[in-house]
């Protein structure tokens, strides 16, 4: 038992060996891949539902071109992914290793899975209410303000919730490119080292924080949604 | 004249291979300010198309559609949305926002058109008492029943004082008391408010419970229109069987029957004048199947008599013909029964 407990990845804060720094570092590049993608995937996942609708020539090619680039951005193993934005990465973050440059690589594969999400998310929203506030003399971008996004919001927070937890098993992949992390301490230390007490331990740990993200989207969304009964 | 169509047509371009569809083929159509006028016809006569182009969502293939002396049909962008403005629009499934207070939705238009926040709180809680919905304002509408939201739907279609409020089957979702109350309601906004009302409906009690004027659409052009009164008292139109129906006949009466159809322009004002008239011939009259109403404070009606003389032995021919002769003159449509 105190073999266990003295194990270096519950004792140091070394990046290399401890559970508790690279719990940190999983924890920092989720948060931020979230941030960054919902600035960005939250504004096209509307833009791809505003341009299905429309019928005018110009808006259906945008919306064929960006549905493309998201399929494409969609369809790319992510640890191709990671090694194929490396110039990109150099020129963005200004350089190729370290959770910075892992981070970058999870946004941009992170944005066109959540702009689908947020598409769906907004095709759910009945088109009677559109209409309705549409008839009140209502601009396109008052229609997106004010009613897009507080009746699509349940969904929308579940859809970043679903992201959020793609993009922390995405992060074990972080690895290849210095950005450590749970995932990478797993396959490093549990799985190449063959010791299975940091392979249980991170693997507790991923379980942990899934649960706890979960519950508090679920618990977010249904604290905004007033469709179902709350008297 | 508020609402003015004039020439009003509709085609959609063809479904692959097939001819074009003429929703609206040519539609003249006025009314006046303050009245209550209902739109009725089968689903596929051309309503919904109809209210759309009222509205500006969809454009005409031709004609006009003036609402208070501006064409809508004409306008795009910020004078579309304007003119949209003055029109308020109650849809069969009120059409609200779940993420907002009864007192946020009624309060959108006002939103819209920029109102300050103080000023908006006046109106609401002025709208809020004039739908009857005071201890109801910070429900969601999941929280209210469907007679509420329909009246939570009124109110943000009344909220920015719009000169025509277009009602699109505002009761077809209601249970039949529930109904009768937002009629109700309509009718006592449009004495205090003098707003003009539009009901696009399929129901006939609909139309005689609230409506001044009546158009039937048929397969996209105006089969009948006119006041409620002269549509009802003219049995030989489309609409006087549907407002005034009559129902089936008793079986086992085997006396001659006629069907007198009076009202309106008749020299007959109740059905009891037409029982008077053949006690003279002493012939007694029974009401053996009939809808009496009264619209606009005038009896209308349609009723089946069966005729028999006082001592019992059956009508003769001449007697029946002179008796025919007589309801005819007076200004009732009257025939024999077939049997």
């Amino acid at each position: 038992m105190t073999e266990i407990l003295t194990n270096p990845v519950f004792t140091t804060w070394d990046p290399n060996f401890s559970l508790w720094s690279n719990t940190l570092i999983t924890l920092y590049m989720t948060a931020g891949t979230m941030l960054l993608s919902a600035l960005v995937g939250v504004p096209l996942g509307v833009a791809l539902f505003e341009t299905s609708r429309s019928p005018h020539g110009l808006t259906r090619w945008i919306n064929r071109v960006v549905g493309f680039a998201v399929n494409v951005g969609r369809s790319f193993p992510f640890i191709i992914l990671i090694i194929a934005l490396i110039p990109v990465t150099r020129f963005v973050v200004g350089r190729v290793t370290g959770p910075n440059a892992a981070m970058f690589a999870l946004t941009i594969s992170a944005i066109p899975f959540l702009a689908r999400l947020i598409e769906i998310n907004l095709q759910e929203v009945a088109a009677g209410k559109i209409e309705a506030v549409r008839m009140m003399g209502a601009t396109r971008f008052q229609v997106i303000r004010q009613v897009l996004l507080p009746e699509a919001l349940p969904g929308i927070i579940g859809s970043l919730t679903t992201t959020a937890i793609a993009v922390i098993g995405y992060t074990a992949m972080a690895g290849a490119v210095g950005g450590k992390g749970l995932g990478d301490l797993a396959i490093r230390m549990g799985y190449q080292s063959y010791d299975n007490v940091v392979m249980i331990a991170t693997v507790v740990i991923l379980v942990l924080i899934v649960i706890a993200l979960q519950s508090a989207g679920t618990a977010l969304a249904r604290a905004v949604d007033h469709r179902a009964v709350s008297r | 004249m508020v609402i003015t169509l004039d020439g009003l047509t509709k085609v959609f371009p063809a479904p692959s291979g097939g001819d074009p569809v003429v929703a609206l083929g040519g539609i003249d159509l006025h009314i006046g300010k303050g009245s209550i006028h209902g739109i009725v016809g089968r689903s596929g006569a051309g309503k919904s198309t109809l209210i759309r182009c009222l509205t500006g969502l969809e454009k005409p293939t031709s004609g006009r559609v003036e609402i208070d002396g501006t064409d809508i049909a004409a306008l795009e962008g910020a004078a579309l949305r304007a003119a949209r403005r003055e029109i308020g629009m109650v849809f069969q499934q009120a059409n609200l926002l779940d993420s907002r207070t009864a007192a946020k939705n009624i309060a959108h238009p006002l939103e819209i058109i920029g109102m300050p926040a103080a000023r908006r709180a006046e109106r609401v809680a002025e709208l809020v008492s004039l739908v009857g919905l005071e201890g109801r304002e910070n429900n969601h509408p999941a929280q209210l029943s469907g007679g509420q939201i329909q009246r939570v739907g009124i109110a943000r279609g009344l909220a920015a004082e719009p000169k025509v409020l277009l009602c699109d089957e505002p009761t077809s979702a209601l249970d039949p008391s529930t109904t009768r109350q937002i009629l109700q309601l309509i009718r006592d906004l449009r004495s205090r408010l003098g707003i003009t009302v539009v009901i696009i409906t399929h129901e006939m009690s609909v139309v005689r419970e609230v409506c001044d004027e009546v158009t039937l659409l048929e397969n996209g052009t105006v089969a009948q229109s006119g006041s409620l009164l002269e549509v009802a008292s003219d049995p030989t139109g489309p609409l006087a069987p549907e407002l005034i129906p009559l129902p089936p006949a008793p079986t086992g009466v085997d006396d001659v029957m006629v069907d007198c159809d009076y009202g309106g322009n008749s020299r007959m004002r109740t059905t009891q004048d037409l029982i008077d008239l053949a006690a003279t011939y002493g012939t007694r009259a029974t009401i053996v199947a009939g809808t009496i109403e009264t619209i606009a404070g005038v009896q209308v009606g349609r009723v089946q008599l069966a005729l028999h003389n006082h001592d019992g032995t059956p009508i003769t021919r001449p007697g029946l013909q002179q008796f025919l002769t007589d309801l005819r003159e007076a200004g009732v449509v009257a025939t024999e029964a077939r049997r």
